[in-house]
């Protein structure tokens, strides 16, 4: 298990739950006030898997790695 | 006097096994798995080759592990009878509904293969097994689910919570718990909490009470309230009964007048979860 600070949002998460499950984090969206309405953040990062996917050269595939982890 | 070659003597105890099943040379299985946790599968069994002598079977196949991931493993099976198979997985912390085990068998080694029967199909735990004949074949969403305490991402200060139900599962919410702890500037705070499908709200449900300076105030959203309330110190927020969030669904506060300073713990969420399937 590893702690990570996600560089895009500077949310803090375990990579892996007390049950062994893995836990992808995903960004939460931003208030544009000026359209009055949420909107996904600038290199929003999403580590969800891709439906078809699996590793890709050791490394998982992500929907977005936005501007990576800090390790804590 | 009967002539009895060992071929005549195999199709002979064959037909002693009520289930047993024929298989040519170009028949093999397929191990396909789906999980939410790292592990592995164990199959097991018997077959009857064709000069009459019972082969036990024994195969590992490691589970895929991110919900998404199917993972396969082919297993030949030579000419004969199939009498019998057990899947179970090895011993570790996979849970109930947590690795979903498919056995088929197949015509064809690689490539373009043909699935001619699916024997075996459900969730697998290291103490409760698949079996056939025997099981039922059972889809994902058909059983119950698995009971998941999800401790989410913790954001920075001044920033919401957000929750993303990930690739590959389904969610029933049954509970959620966070503590808002709030500045000193002088502002009248309202969480709501927002259910969207990635882009649309689909429901949003907030809280009667302001959260004033300096406070330390937690939240729980659940079913088995009619209204939002406030008691001692602690906000109750009202959710559907059943709650099911798709994959990308996601689940986020949207608080009135949220200073940079205020912060929220990482959210608690209490789930039942289930795979997607293959």
């Amino acid at each position: 298990m590893a702690r990570k600070r996600c560089n895009t949002c500077n949310g803090e998460y375990d990579d892996e739950l007390p049950d062994g499950t893995e836990y992808y984090h995903a960004c939460p969206p931003v208030y544009d006030a000026a359209r009055q309405r949420f909107v996904e953040r600038p290199e929003k990062r999403d580590e969800n898997v891709p439906r078809i996917a699996g590793e890709r050269e050791g490394r998982r595939a992500l929907v977005s790695r936005g501007r990576g982890t800090t390790a804590l | 006097m009967i002539d009895l070659t060992l071929e005549k003597l195999a199709e002979l105890s064959a037909l002693k096994e009520p289930h047993a099943m024929y298989v040519s040379g170009e028949d093999g299985l397929v191990i396909t798995s789906l999980s939410s946790s790292a592990g592995a599968v164990v199959l097991t069994g018997r077959f009857l080759e064709i000069d009459g002598r019972i082969r036990p079977i024994a195969e590992r196949a490691v589970l895929g592990n991110d919900r998404s991931t199917v993972a396969t493993k082919a297993l030949p099976l030579g000419e004969g009878w199939l009498l019998n198979l057990t899947a179970v997985l090895e011993s570790g912390s996979v849970g109930w509904a947590q690795a979903f085990v498919r056995v088929d068998l197949v015509r064809g080694r690689s490539g373009g293969t043909t699935t001619l029967a699916t024997l075996m199909q459900g969730t697998v735990t290291d103490t409760q097994r698949r079996a056939w004949p025997g099981s039922p074949i059972v889809g994902t969403l058909e059983a119950p689910g698995a009971i998941r305490a999800i401790v989410g991402t913790d954001p920075a200060a001044g920033a919401e919570l957000s929750e993303t139900v990930p690739a590959g599962a389904r969610w029933r919410l049954l509970a959620l718990n966070a503590t808002l702890v709030t500045d000193a500037n002088v502002a009248n705070r309202r969480p709501v909490f927002y259910v969207d499908d990635g882009t649309n709200v689909l429901l949003n449900v907030g809280t009667v009470t302001d959260i004033t300076a300096s406070s330390t105030i937690p939240v729980n959203v659940h079913p088995g309230i009619g209204n939002p309330i406030s008691s001692a110190g602690v906000h109750d927020v009202p959710l559907p009964p059943g709650l099911m969030l798709l994959a990308g669904y996601r689940i986020r506060t949207v608080t009135t007048l949220l200073q940079a300073g205020d912060n929220w713990s990482a959210p608690r969420l209490l789930v039942e979860e289930w795979l997607e399937g293959i």
